[in-house]
């Protein structure tokens, strides 16, 4: 019986040359999202490659405003870079298009820049957590945070598809005492004691922490923070495999025409002391730290961004590959990415984008002393070392 | 000239009353077992005028008064002849005895006669004898795996027991148990199927020519029917095999009144490796992994009188898998011990009642009432009682993700027999569909003797979106003998579908048209209409109890499927039949995973996440079959061709057409069956098939993301610096790569021994005899170049259904 059993599950694996497929390196990929009203927006000029895409620096790139070439510029920023960084500020309504020329090869993408959403209204409020528990039973601590209500008023009746931007900005002085080691450029470094900094952190929202309901009805991108028990959804991590909204895409299904209205969560600065370290190192092991915050900044840059049907679809592709639906081509196959550019590859998002600033602290000198935290990491795990 | 007209239409009315008719009727069955026998011919070869039973045996035909030399006949067994004197309308039950030939098995369509009796074409009887000879996977015979013989059929990924039927889906096959649709028709993952051999009355397969009353699957109809029970006598068998034991018990609770049949099938493949269970340890962990099934079906007939009969049958399945670990720590104060299991669940509940009720011989009815419940869960069991210094503490933690579909169904159909050359076929079949996706709850309960302010006992339900949907079909047909030659079968079937707030409405003609130049020869020709209202969301080839059905909303439309077919059939040669049959069939609102999204165990926005086109398939599919003497079995050829193609602004692959997924351009089928004597008798088949396609990778494209990436765990987003750029496999077209032909070959013997009690078989079968090493699961991946160039992709093959001896044994009282 074992041994029929065992025969059954014995597999027998052989590689077989592909034949009568067609080689597919060398194709122009041109992605990008391009901002309304934005003189700085970036295009990533690559080709397809075996192993890896390979970047393509002697491109050039026309665009067109409404029928009139508005700028052309040839080779990338930097000349082992990819950017090719575009100056052409555009409206919503406009049509746009762009065409690369590269090697022979000509791509070429065209849009019309969406409406840019209407009547934004952000309002913030703190929320205190309440103790909550993970799916092993544990305790999880305290991470009391903002709720950032946020309204908009769908573009039209049609169909829309929009994007929440999050972005965070913290500026923090403060003293700490740490025993760390750190690597800096490629240099071990041990040490311990007191230091005071000054840290700048830029950071979009943690997507987790997103939670939105739309027009009355809960539609959850992520799993809702579960610092209130009403806002406890089934719609969490406990099935692996989910595809999860990283990138916050939704479409206007539940309030077209109307008022949606959408509720953000950010856990403010407390819960990332942890991430506020200088951009230039790496950290590889950390036992405990003590934190004193002499002064507190932080702002929140919420926007609503609008974005067109390809681009939907391609963001939520995204959030498909970064849920790891791409991986398992045993099963599904490869899985081919949604495009919009003609004769080549890529998606060329055209985006109309609203944001509002809300300042949460500014100067503030709270004198917190965050309460000691133990973040304990087996030495004798590698994956932490960088080899 | 319109008054000759009008005295030969008087002639001719006064010759038919002059002749007064009658109308005999009556059940066909088993002589030993009196169970009723489906699809049996009742012939006068004076008027050569003919009737077949219904689905219950039952069967009604019209003559003029008189004398009558009546046949009764059914493959397999002794026909009967009788002459009769019919004065008025007679009632004749006609027992039947069975040739007793092991030999005789063979595939019909209706009749031994390659489907020429039958205006319908496309559709096969599929005897039990025949599923029981087919020689499968570890010996376990299998309903599923004998269709996958049959023309036009292609199987799914190896060992899968899927069909896909003249370029459908695998969701486009209605397969029904006693009336009931089965949704889920897997065990294992899809090796077998859910239908016990050995509970099985008959199986009748169309794939095309559809009678009106099957609804609601765009391809296929797969109608089984399960024994009513012995009404004579007591028998039982007993079958012992390597994953799975069987029984089946009938006999008559009332001797020509009432019978009962009662069948079950467990596997023990968990007994098996248990002991291995037992000492496996990974991380100081015991693993335990496991799993099981088992089939029921019961049923109970009912003779009220040769007009009345009550049926109720009931059919329950569970699989269970499950895995656990424990882990026990003891360090002198402290001890503590937790438990976690993870278990994956699946199973149909479904429960039919039937009542056969003849009004007149000529009007026969069948009022059927449905229960099925299909249920999934999936979940997470936690338990933790441990004890220290601080105290006793007890955790227990139980979440569960469960799927459901209930659907209650009431149907009635009409047999209407109003004379020898017309037969009509009405009804309607209502179901109510209750749909839930996706429901969970999470329990916690934690008791802490030290702390019990934080004691916890929480429940937290998520009943999940349900879809309620009505469904409603109302159906006629009539087969229409014109002439001798000539006979033809026209229906429709009106289909409404609400769901939300939306209702659709289908109509649905069905045609069919016979013309038999000769007695032997026939040729025909088909239209038929179908709808589907209920899809299957799946990403993977193998049948997954995760996989999600979902009804049609008020975006996705209803799929239909046109197929026009046209067929010659041939008897001529003494034994041998001869049909060949092609066809020609669209798909229209087919779905398809838009570029970037697939399932991935979720329903929410599904539709968001495909879009609808169009199908199309083609082929001619040739059969030869020997169906008497001592080695009989048939010999397909099918050629194909079925392809996908979506609008230029749909977004599955950028509007440019594509090849299905199971486009295997060329099939063979074989099936032998040789009896040797009356203790050997040996089976084997053989199946080739082109390669199916697959969307293969071989480059990597950029992709860029809206703003830094999410990073796969806190601290590897500090080790990463974020960044907006990336890449993944660059794809130019869906199923751009053709897999290398698949062939396997499986052999069974039997050993017969006739003892005291009862009669052994013993059967030894062999799956892959002669090692195929065919494509069960492949992928592209890259292999790197010793010389330092760029390397290249090649095609990994993974087969894992080797070479696989087994045997059965079984017992029959």
């Amino acid at each position: 019986m074992l041994a029929a059993v065992a025969t059954i599950f014995a597999a027998c694996t052989e590689d077989i040359d592909l034949r009568d497929i067609d080689d597919t390196t060398g194709i122009l990929c041109v992605n990008g999202f391009l901002y309304s009203d934005c003189d700085s927006n970036v295009l990533y000029i690559t080709k397809t490659g075996i192993t890896e895409p390979k970047d393509v620096n002697n491109a050039t790139v026309k665009m067109f405003v409404n029928g009139v070439l508005t700028e052309e510029k040839s080779g990338a920023d930097s000349p082992s870079d990819r950017c090719y960084c575009l100056k052409t500020k555009f409206s919503s309504g406009d049509v746009v298009r762009v065409e690369v020329d590269c090697d022979g090869k000509h791509v070429w993408s065209e849009g019309v820049v969406p409406q840019c959403p209407k009547d934004l209204d952000v309002k913030a409020t703190f929320v205190p957590d309440k103790m909550y528990y993970d799916d092993w039973a544990e305790e999880f601590e305290k991470e009391d945070m903002y709720r950032f209500d946020v309204s908009f008023t769908d573009i039209s009746a049609e169909r829309n598809y929009y994007r929440l931007y999050t972005k965070k900005d913290a500026y923090i002085l403060g003293t700490r005492y740490e025993r760390n080691r750190w690597e800096l450029d490629s240099v071990l470094v041990e040490w311990e004691g007191e230091i005071y900094y000054e840290y700048r952190y830029k950071d979009t929202t943690y997507r987790e922490d997103v939670h939105i309901s739309a027009a009355n009805t809960e539609l959850y991108i992520n799993e809702a923070p579960e610092l209130l028990d009403e806002e406890i959804t089934a719609n969490d991590e406990f099935y692996d495999g989910g595809i999860y909204n990283y990138y916050k895409v939704f479409k206007n299904s539940r309030f077209a025409g109307g008022k949606c209205n959408l509720r953000v969560f950010e856990m403010g600065l407390n819960g990332y002391d942890y991430n506020l370290l200088p951009p230039e190192t790496t950290v590889i092991y950390d036992l405990a730290d003590t934190a004193t915050i002499n002064e507190y900044n932080y702002t929140e840059y919420i926007g609503i961004e609008s974005i067109d049907e390809d681009t939907y679809y391609y963001v939520k592709a995204l959030n498909g590959f970064e849920s790891g639906s791409f991986d398992n081509q045993e099963l599904t196959g490869a899985v081919k990415m949604r495009r919009n550019v003609n004769g080549g590859s890529g998606n060329i998002a055209l985006v109309g984008r609203t944001i509002t600033k809300v300042v949460i602290y500014d100067h503030y000198k709270p004198r917190w002393v965050l309460k000691e935290r133990d973040y304990y990491i087996d030495e004798d795990d590698s994956r932490y070392y960088d080899e | 000239m319109k008054n000759k007209l009008i005295l030969l239409f008087i002639l001719l009315s006064i010759n038919a009353m002059a002749q007064k008719k009658v109308t005999i009727s009556g059940y066909i069955t088993d002589e030993k077992s009196s169970e009723t026998l489906i699809g049996a011919t009742v012939y006068d070869s004076n008027t050569q005028h003919g009737a077949i039973t219904n689905v219950f045996g039952f069967y009604s035909l019209t003559l003029t008064e008189g004398a009558h030399s009546l046949k009764f006949s059914y493959v397999g067994y002794t026909p009967q002849t009788k002459e009769v004197a019919l004065l008025s309308d007679t009632t004749i039950n006609i027992a039947l005895s069975e040739m007793g030939e092991l030999g005789e098995v063979v595939v019909t369509a209706e009749k031994e006669d390659a489907g020429i009796t039958s205006t319908k074409m496309g559709s096969l009887d599929v005897p039990v004898k025949l599923i029981e000879h087919t020689p499968t996977l570890l010996g376990e015979t299998d309903v599923m795996r004998t269709i996958q013989l049959m023309p036009g059929v292609q199987q799914g990924s190896a060992g899968s027991s899927a069909i896909y039927v003249r370029g459908g889906g695998g969701d486009e096959n209605l397969i029904l148990l006693d009336g009931a649709p089965v949704y889920k028709v897997d065990h294992m993952f899809g090796f077998f199927s859910v239908f016990t051999p050995e509970a099985v009355k008959k199986v009748t397969f169309y794939k095309s020519s559809f009678p009106a009353r099957y609804n609601g699957r765009a391809s296929s109809v797969i109608d089984v029917r399960t024994k009513d029970g012995d009404m004579q006598k007591f028998s039982k068998s007993i079958s012992i095999g390597l994953l799975t034991s069987r029984f089946t018990i009938e006999g008559p609770i009332k001797k020509d009144k009432t019978s009962f049949s009662v069948s079950g099938r467990t596997t023990y493949l968990s007994l098996f490796t248990a002991p291995v269970m037992s000492v496996l340890k990974i991380d100081g962990e015991k693993i335990n992994v496991g799993y099981w099934f088992y089939d029921f079906n019961a049923k109970v007939n009912h003779k009220f009188s040769d007009k009345d009969r009550l049926y109720v049958s009931f059919y329950r399945g569970i699989d269970k898998f499950w895995v656990w670990d424990n882990y026990e720590y003891n360090d002198g104060d402290s001890k503590s011990k937790d438990k976690d299991k993870y278990y994956l669940r699946w199973g149909n509940l479904i429960s039919t009642v039937r009542w056969n009720h003849v009004y007149s011989p000529r009007l026969f009815s069948n009022a059927t009432l449905t229960f099925n419940r299909y249920k999934m869960a999936i979940g997470d069991e936690y338990k933790y009682d441990g004890k220290s210094y601080d105290g006793k503490k007890m955790e227990e933690f139980t979440s569960e993700y469960n799927s459901s579909i209930l659907d209650l169904g009431f149907a009635d159909d009409f047999d209407y027999m109003p004379n020898s050359k017309h037969t009509i076929r009405y009804g309607f079949n209502y179901i109510n569909h209750n749909f839930n996706p996706e429901a969970s709850f999470t329990k916690l309960k934690s008791q802490s003797s030290s702390h019990p302010e934080d004691n916890t006992d929480t429940l937290m339900r998520n009943t999940g979106g349900k879809i309620h949907a009505n469904e409603l079909s109302l159906y006629v047909e009539e087969d229409w003998k014109i002439t001798e030659r000539l006979h033809f079968n026209p229906g429709f079937a009106y289909t409404l579908f609400a769901v939300g707030k939306k209702t659709y409405s289908n109509f649905q003609p069905r045609a069919s048209l016979k013309y038999s130049p000769r007695k032997d020869v026939a040729f025909k020709a088909s239209y038929t209409r179908m709808s589907q209202c209920v899809h299957l969301l799946t990403s993977t080839p193998i049948s997954l109890p995760t996989d999600l059905w979902v009804p049609i909303t008020e975006d996705i439309k209803p799929e239909i499927a046109q197929q026009y077919s046209l067929g010659a059939y041939y008897t001529g040669f003494k034994m041998w039949e001869l049909s060949l049959e092609g066809y020609y069939k669209t798909l229209d609102n087919v779905l398809e995973y838009k570029d970037g999204m697939s399932f991935m165990g979720f329903s929410s926005d599904w539709q968001e996440m495909v879009d609808m086109g169009k199908g199309t398939s083609k082929g001619v599919e040739l059969m030869v079959k020997k169906v008497s003497g001592k080695a009989t079995g048939w010999v397909t050829y099918t050629l194909s061709k079925t392809d996908r193609d979506f609008d230029n602004n749909s977004q599955v692959n950028n509007g440019d057409p594509f090849p299905f997924t199971y486009d295997r351009r060329h099939n063979i089928g074989i099936v032998y069956n040789q009896k040797f004597n009356d203790r050997i008798d040996m089976d084997a088949t053989w199946t080739f098939y082109s390669g199916a396609h697959a969307t293969v990778s071989v480059s990597k494209e950029t992709i860029v993301f809206p703003e830094k990436r999410i990073e796969d765990s806190w601290y590897y987003h500090n080790i990463n610096p974020s960044t907006d750029v990336s890449y993944t496999e660059y794809v130019d077209n869906r199923n751009n790569y053709t897999l290398p032909p698949t062939h396997l070959m499986c052999i069974g013997v039997n050993f017969h021994k006739q003892k005291k009690r009862c009669e052994r078989i013993f059967n030894l079968s062999v799956y892959n005899a002669y090692n195929a090493k065919n494509p069960d699961f492949y992928y592209s991946h890259h292999v790197g170049d010793n010389n330092g160039g760029e390397g290249k992709y090649k095609m990994r093959k993974i087969s894992f259904l080797m070479l696989i001896p087994s045997f059965t044994l079984t017992y029959k009282f």
